[in-house]
């Protein structure tokens, strides 16, 4: 195997036939019925796990040609779960399955969803989950906007599955992200709060209209 | 005597759109209407009042795409004859607009800046315009600031440290290729800042950076001087915040001075309202309709959109939105000076460079005229961000909140529906970036021309325009392609890596079009030890 040159593209010109094939003499045992491209990430993976376990030649050498993929790949093949931030009241998260994980979890008989659970942590010395809530989503989702209420904390969004009787199963953790408190542009402060001169001047009333009509929901 | 002072900034920010393989490709166009428009401009409008002895103090932020975009050959080579082929199709309008000597007034005119427009770029400038620009930076008139490599939006990446990194790092490679001065200042690109920023910015040596009014503002507690001093973070980093309402005057698509009725109408270009044979002397139409800067309307009102441009009429007009902005910004600071008790006051004005001249056609010669104005009053004055910098501050410290100068005012519009899709790609791309930097610290030969190559189409892939592109319908396909073509070549490299082979006549070929950053070290990906 270490002499082909293994790529995504390379694999992409293959038939789905001859990725079982390859995948075989590979040793990976691939379930009946499993989507091409989860045997490509199967494929690449262990081809990365080959590189990795030999030192790197000195030199790259030279091919007669690069096979470009005319498309991105629809899977990276790891179970993970990314977090971002796109205003103060909402967060953006997608996340990913390795393949052999995604066809364990769905093909089990009592498989009923996925879901994320959406983790408040406090921000003290000793971080702690304060709460949380579980938003349920469907098996081909791969990404969700979903509403932050509680904005003096952190925020984490696990990945989880759920079958008919065991407890769920955490699939994947993001890293945790500090949600900005609502500050002066609260609107939820005492509305008879003398604002101070000098903000008002800086124009401090119009942009809480302002804010108020973009993002009522993050400063409620 | 009061101290106070307006600084002014611009953004001058564009993705890079070269296409060797296309001439005469719609994108390139963008590129030269920013040179056509904007800034041989502006340069005309420094040099003017350097001559005249009138005091002018402005900051400029050049996005190191475009740096590397002005400084190209092929482009400059392009843009001589984009406007040489203007000049021809200018001569064949005043033939067709022989019965309308109004319209033919301004076709005269519109030839005559654009034969001014390439005597500057090719025999004044010698078709480097930085130059000037760092002329004007090392005798005090412009402060530059330096940027990230690529547009990023960098709060997205903030748990990222190393893509952050690499593009302060790229950023200030170009940076030093181009100018003279050691940057003080750090634009941020959109203005977008996220918690902790000030401590990467001040260990690379940045006093400053610039936020948009709320960024200060809804900092918990805010500055005790509002937008009207540099607040100072903890570690003694200086940030403006934006006037908005200031800026609004301005740029405001339902109130900005760019509405007023005698300004031209610069949408109603005849690039798209002419037949193909009549614009084919100028471009294919084919590759797409476009600006050719024959434009012979004013804005007029909804009721009467027919009237003529009337340059006299509009020069007026922008000498009268000039003096009331100034008035306004007046108002402001001699208010915010009492209520400070004479202590230094600051007002923060900053702007996209494409809007002046471009989106304002009028915009440049406002620039010119503010300063104008500013000169023959004892009241106000302008001055550059780094010298209104007073280091650690003895107000109130303040954590600034996380803001960009976006119409969301935060990231909205690089993170919806129409571009979320990228993501992935982006962030998995950049993650295998720091892990190929570990992998390969000391690799040279075909293996770091590689990896150099894999670094700059992940920086370009990184850049902001693709993200808000997605948001207009014209341009969507344009950006998606772009997106694709970086990360796919990103991938080959990666892929390569892993199977030890690689076509140099492909890695060639890319190197010829991004020819971008040729000085990249891919190690600026390197986890900091």
């Amino acid at each position: 195997m270490e002499n082909i040159p293994l790529s995504r593209a390379y694999l992409e010109s293959l038939s789905t036939s001859d990725l079982v094939e390859l995948a075989d003499t590979q040793g990976i045992d691939i379930p009946e019925g499993l989507n091409r491209r989860f045997i490509i990430g199967e494929l690449l993976e262990l081809a990365e796990e080959n590189l990795q376990a030999v030192p790197d030649p000195a030199l790259l050498m030279d091919a007669d040609f690069s096979v470009i993929p005319d498309v991105l790949p629809e899977t990276y093949n790891e179970t993970q779960i990314t977090l971002l931030m796109r205003d103060p009241g909402w967060v953006f998260v997608f996340w990913d399955f390795h393949s052999t994980i995604f066809s364990s979890v769905t093909g089990h008989h009592r498989f009923e969803s996925f879901f994320l659970r959406v983790n408040s942590i406090s921000t003290d010395d000793q971080p702690r989950v304060t709460d949380y809530f579980d938003i349920d989503v469907g098996i081909h989702d791969r990404k969700w906007y979903i509403h932050l209420s509680d904005r003096k904390q952190a925020c984490r969004v696990d990945l989880y599955s759920r079958n008919t009787q065991e407890k769920e199963q955490l699939l994947a953790k993001s890293s945790e992200l500090l949600v900005p408190p609502g500050g002066a542009g609260d609107l939820n402060g005492n509305p008879r709060r003398r604002i101070p001169p000098l903000l008002e001047l800086s124009g401090i009333s119009e942009l809480r209209k302002q804010h108020f009509r973009n993002h009522r929901q993050a400063f409620s | 005597m009061a101290d106070t002072s307006l600084v002014f900034v611009l953004d001058a920010q564009m993705p890079f759109i070269r296409h060797p393989d296309v001439p005469g490709c719609v994108e390139e166009s963008w590129f030269f209407n920013a040179l056509s428009y904007t800034y041989l401009p502006l340069l005309r409008v420094c040099t003017a009042l350097e001559t005249e002895g009138v005091p002018f103090k402005l900051a400029i932020a050049f996005a190191p795409t475009l740096c590397e975009m002005l400084a190209d050959p092929l482009l400059q080579e392009r843009y001589l004859h984009s406007l040489d082929h203007a000049v021809d199709f200018g001569l064949a309008e005043l033939d067709r607009n022989a019965g309308a000597p109004e319209i033919q007034e301004l076709i005269k005119s519109q030839l005559d800046q654009i034969q001014l427009n390439r005597r500057d770029f090719e025999d004044i400038y010698e078709r480097n315009i930085l130059r000037k620009f760092d002329y004007f930076a090392t005798h005090g008139y412009i402060e530059i600031l330096a940027t990230s490599a690529t547009a990023c939006f960098m709060p997205l990446y903030a748990d990222i440290p190393e893509a952050i990194n690499a593009q302060i790092e790229t950023g200030l490679i170009v940076y030093r290729k181009h100018f003279t001065a050691i940057p003080n200042g750090f634009w941020l690109p959109g203005m977008a800042w996220c918690h902790g920023f000030d401590q990467v910015l001040r260990a690379y040596g940045f006093q400053y950076t610039l936020v948009d009014a709320h960024g200060l503002l809804f900092a918990d507690p805010p500055p005790d001087t509002g937008i009207f001093a540099p607040a100072s973070c903890e570690n003694g980093f200086a940030v403006f915040g934006r006037d908005k309402n200031a800026c609004d005057e301005v740029l405001s698509p339902e109130r900005g001075f760019q509405t007023n009725p005698v300004y031209l109408d610069t949408e109603r270009d005849i690039g798209f309202d002419l037949e193909e044979r009549s614009l084919a002397r100028m471009f294919d139409v084919n590759l797409g309709r476009r600006i050719t800067g024959f434009r012979y309307y004013s804005k007029g009102t909804a009721e009467n959109r027919t009237e003529s441009y009337q340059p006299v009429k509009a020069h007026a007009q922008l000498c009268a939105d000039a003096r009331d902005f100034l008035e306004s910004r007046v108002a402001a600071l001699d208010k915010a000076s009492k209520l400070l008790e004479g202590a230094p006051v600051t007002v923060t004005c900053a702007f996209p460079a494409s809007f002046f001249g471009q989106s304002w056609y009028e915009g440049v010669s406002w620039i010119e005229e503010i300063f104008r104005a500013a000169a023959s009053r004892s009241d106000v004055s302008f001055a550059l961000p780094s010298t209104r910098v007073t280091g650690k501050s003895s107000g109130r410290l303040v954590v600034p909140y996380c803001s960009s100068w976006s119409d969301s005012g935060y990231a909205e519009e690089v993170l919806n529906n129409s571009n979320d899709w990228m993501y992935p790609y982006i962030r998995k791309a950049t993650m295998r970036m720091i892990d190929l930097a570990e992998r390969f610290p000391d690799d040279s030969g075909l293996k770091e021309r590689a990896l150099n190559m894999a670094a700059r189409e992940l920086l370009l892939a990184q850049s902001i325009d693709w993200f808000t592109m997605m948001n207009d319908r014209d341009r969507a396909e344009y950006a998606r392609r772009r997106f694709e073509e970086s990360v796919r070549a990103f991938t080959v490299v990666y892929e390569s890596l892993g199977s030890n082979f690689i076509s140099t006549e492909w890695l060639t070929k890319i190197e010829k079009i991004d020819n971008l950053f040729p000085e990249i070290n891919y190690r600026v990906f390197s986890r900091k030890k």
